[in-house]
C-alpha cells in the first residue's frame, strides 16, 4: 500500500512516515501544498494522509482539486482545528475521515487502515480469501491459520492481492503501489516476489493473466 | 411673527405718511386759496373741493384763528370750533397727537380721533399771526390698516399651517428612506439579510454604502480573527503532537497528562472565544434538517457498518446563531454516541413548544449509570482511556448550548444506551 503524507511540519512529517513504514506502508512525503497536489496528481496512491494547514497552496484547495480531477484515493485529513465546522468544510471538500491534532500514532494507523479497507469495500480489519486471512492491525498473513513468513515487500504484494481481489492488476501497477518514489523500481523484481509468493500460498490462488498482470482469485 | 410685525409696522407707517401728505396738500390748497381784504378780514374764496369739508361732522375740518379767535371755519364743523394748541411753534406746520387733542375738543369732535395740522403765518394787517388748522379723520387709514394687518394674520396663518404640513410631509417622507435603513440594520441584526440593499435615492444612498463597507469591513474582521485563533491552534498543535509521540509512555509518566491539559485548555479556551463573539453582535439564522443531515452523512461516511438514523419530524426549523455552533454541538454529540454505540445511532429532531426545539441523540452502546450522568460534562472527564479523543467534546457541547440559553442531559435510551437530550431556543 503507498501512501502520501502531506505536512508541513518536517518533523511531524518525519514521524508519520516512519510509523506508516513501520506498519508495511511505503511512504512519499510532500511538505507544502504543491508539492502535495503534484504527487497525489501524478502518482497512484492508495491513501493520503493530509494536514489542512499547508504552505503555497492550503490543504483544502489542495483536495478540492484533487477531487475535481476525479482522484479517487481516500483521504485523511490532519486538522489542528478541532471546530467542527471545519471538519465539515474539509469532508465538503472530499476529505473520508479525520484526525485531530495533537493524535497518537495508533490512532492515526488506525483510522488509515479502516480507511483504506473502506475504500476497497471491506468491512472488517481482517479480510480473507480462501484460506488465506490478512489481519492487517497485526499486519500477518495467515494460511488455513498459520502464520506466513513474509519479507516486507511480500507482504506488501499480498496485502494489495488480498485488498483487489478478483481483479486484474498489472505488473506497474503493483510497482506503482508497493514502492515509494525514490525506490529503485525494476518490474522484473515483481516476477521474483511473485513466484516466492506462490511457494508460501499454493500455486494456484495468484493467477497470470498473460499479456495483462496478476489475479488472486479461488476460482480455477 | 416678527416678520409679521415688521410689515404690520412698516405699512402703518406708509399709511400715516400718505395721510400726513394728503393733510399738508390740503394746508397748501387751504393757505394758497385764502384772500385778506383791506377790512384786515379773511376769506377763503376757493375752499378745498373735498366733499369731505362740507359734510359736518366729517372729521375733516379746517379753521384759521387769530390767536384765540376762530376768523373762518370749514361748513362740516357745523357749531364746533377746534381749540387752539398752545405747543405750537413758530411758523412750521405740525401734526398734533390726535388723542391729546381729543381731551380739548368738545362733544362730536371731542368723539373723533383727528389728526390736526396747524400753521402759523404772519399776515400784514394783522396783530397776531395767523392760525390755520386742517384735521382729518384718523379712522380712515387704521380702518385701511386694520384691514391690513387682518389679510397680514390670515396669510401669516396659513402660510404658517402650509409650513407645518410640508415640514410633516418632508419628515414624513424625506426621513422614509432612513427609517428603511433602520429596518435594514435590524433586519441584518436578527439574521434576515447580510446588507443593504441598493436603491435608496442619492442624498441617503453614500450613507447606506458606508454602513454595507463597515458591516463587511467587521465581517473581514471576524474572519481574521477566526483565521488567526485557527493558525494559532494549528501553530501550537503541530509541536504537541510531535512532543507526545516522543513521550515513552512508561518512562515519563508525568509528561503525558500534561500535554493532554495544554491541550484541552486550547480547545476550550478557543472555543469560547470563537462562540462568544458571534452570537452576541450579530445574530444569524440557521435551518436545522440541513445541518443534521449533513453531518449525519460524515459520521455514516466513517462508519459505514453502523446506522445512522435521522428523524425530522419538524422541518424548516431555525435556530439563531452561527452554523459553526449547531455544527460543533451536533459533531461532538454524534461523534460520541458513534464511538460507544454497537449498530445504530438515532437523531431526532422536534419542536418541543412554541420557542424551543428538542433534538435526541440516542445509541445502543453501554450506557451511563445515573450518577454518572452529570460528571461527563465537566472539564476533561474521560469515561475511557482507550478510546481517542480529549475528553472535552461533552464540556465544549454544554458551554455552547449554554451560551443560547439552551439545556443538555443525559437520560437511558430506548436501545439501551445513552440518550443526550438537547433543548435550544428557536429563532423568532
Amino acid at each position: 500500500m503507498r501512501i502520501l503524507v502531506v505536512e508541513d511540519d518536517p518533523n511531524l512529517n518525519k514521524q508519520v512516515k516512519n510509523a506508516l513504514e513501520d506498519n508495511g506502508y511505503s511512504v512519499d512525503i510532500a511538505l507544502d501544498g504543491e508539492e502535495g497536489h503534484f504527487l497525489g496528481d501524478t502518482e497512484p496512491y492508495d491513501a493520503v494522509v493530509l494536514d489542512l494547514g499547508l504552505p503555497k497552496i492550503d490543504g483544502l484547495t489542495v483536495l478540492e482539486n484533487w477531487r475535481k480531477e476525479n482522484k479517487k484515493f481516500p483521504v485523511l485529513i490532519l486538522t489542528a482545528r478541532d471546530r467542527w465546522s471545519e471538519k465539515v468544510n474539509g469532508f465538503d471538500a472530499g476529505a473520508d475521515d479525520y484526525v485531530t491534532k495533537p493524535f497518537q500514532m495508533e490512532e492515526l494507523l488506525a483510522r488509515l487502515r479502516a480507511l483504506i479497507r473502506r475504500s476497497a469495500g471491506h468491512a472488517t480489519s481482517d479480510i480473507e480469501c480462501g484460506p488465506l486471512k490478512i489481519d492487517t492491525k497485526l499486519n500477518k498473513v495467515f494460511i488455513n491459520g498459520t502464520k506466513l513468513k513474509l519479507t516486507s515487500h511480500e507482504y506488501k504484494i499480498i496485502e494489495y492481492f488480498l485488498h483487489h481481489q478478483d481483479k486484474v492488476i498489472s505488473r506497474t501497477e503493483l510497482t506503482e503501489h508497493i514502492y515509494d518514489q525514490d525506490f529503485d523500481r525494476d518490474s522484473n523484481t515483481i516476477e521474483v516476489f511473485i513466484g516466492r509468493l506462490r511457494k508460501k500460498i499454493g500455486n494456484n490462488m495468484i493467477k497470470t493473466e498473460r499479456g495483462y498482470g496478476y489475479r488472486l482469485s479461488l476460482d480455477e | 411673527m416678527g416678520g409679521g410685525l415688521l410689515l404690520s409696522d412698516l405699512f402703518r407707517e406708509t399709511a400715516e405718511k400718505s395721510f400726513e401728505d394728503k393733510l399738508n396738500l390740503f394746508m397748501e390748497t387751504l393757505i394758497g386759496s385764502s384772500k385778506i381784504d383791506s377790512s384786515e378780514s379773511i376769506t377763503v374764496v376757493n375752499p378745498i373741493g373735498d366733499p369731505r369739508f362740507f359734510q359736518p361732522y366729517s372729521g375733516w375740518y379746517w379753521q384759521i384763528n387769530e390767536g384765540s379767535q376762530t376768523l373762518v371755519r370749514s361748513r362740516s364743523m357745523w357749531d364746533q370750533v377746534l381749540t387752539l394748541d398752545k405747543r405750537l411753534i413758530g411758523g412750521r406746520a405740525q401734526f398734533l397727537d390726535p388723542n391729546l387733542q381729543n381731551k380739548k375738543n368738545k362733544k362730536v369732535i371731542s368723539s373723533q380721533k383727528l389728526k390736526i395740522l396747524q400753521r402759523e403765518i404772519s399776515f400784514p394787517g394783522f396783530d397776531n399771526p395767523l392760525t390755520f388748522m386742517v384735521s382729518g379723520d384718523t379712522d380712515e387709514f387704521e380702518k385701511n390698516i386694520l384691514a391690513f394687518n387682518n389679510i397680514l394674520i390670515i396669510s401669516l396663518v396659513i402660510l404658517g399651517m402650509g409650513l407645518l404640513i410640508s415640514v410633516y410631509l418632508q419628515v414624513k417622507y424625506g426621513l422614509l428612506p432612513l427609517q428603511k435603513i433602520k429596518n435594514s440594520l435590524f433586519k441584518i441584526r436578527n439574521g434576515d439579510a447580510i446588507k443593504l440593499e441598493d436603491n435608496y435615492p442619492t442624498e441617503v444612498s453614500p450613507l447606506a454604502k458606508e454602513i454595507n463597507i463597515l458591516l463587511e469591513h467587521n465581517e473581514k474582521i471576524v474572519e481574521r480573527a477566526k483565521t488567526h485563533v485557527g493558525n494559532l491552534a494549528h501553530a501550537l498543535k503541530t509541536p504537541l503532537t510531535i512532543i507526545s509521540n516522543h513521550v515513552d509512555e512508561k518512562k515519563d509518566k508525568d509528561i503525558k497528562p500534561q500535554i493532554d491539559l495544554i491541550n484541552k485548555n486550547i480547545d476550550r479556551y478557543l472555543n469560547k472565544a470563537r462562540s462568544s463573539t458571534k452570537v452576541k453582535i450579530i445574530k444569524s439564522k440557521v435551518k436545522i434538517d440541513n445541518h443534521v443531515e449533513k453531518i449525519a452523512s460524515i459520521f455514516q461516511k466513517i462508519h459505514p457498518n453502523k446506522n445512522i438514523k435521522v428523524i425530522v419530524k419538524d422541518k424548516n426549523l431555525l435556530i439563531p446563531g452561527s452554523s459553526d455552533d449547531l455544527d460543533e454541538i451536533l459533531g461532538n454529540l454524534l461523534e460520541n454516541a458513534c464511538k460507544w454505540t454497537k449498530k445504530l445511532v438515532e437523531i431526532k429532531v422536534q419542536r418541543f413548544s412554541k420557542n424551543l426545539v428538542k433534538f435526541t441523540i440516542s445509541d445502543d452502546g453501554p450506557g451511563l449509570p445515573e450518577h454518572k450522568r452529570a460528571e461527563v460534562f465537566a472539564r476533561g472527564f474521560r469515561l475511557d482511556e482507550q478510546t481517542p479523543g480529549t475528553g472535552l467534546g461533552l464540556n465544549i457541547v454544554k458551554d455552547t448550548v449554554e451560551q443560547y440559553s439552551g439545556k443538555v442531559w443525559l437520560t437511558k435510551s430506548n436501545f439501551g444506551g445513552l440518550t443526550v437530550n438537547l433543548l435550544m431556543p428557536l429563532s423568532v
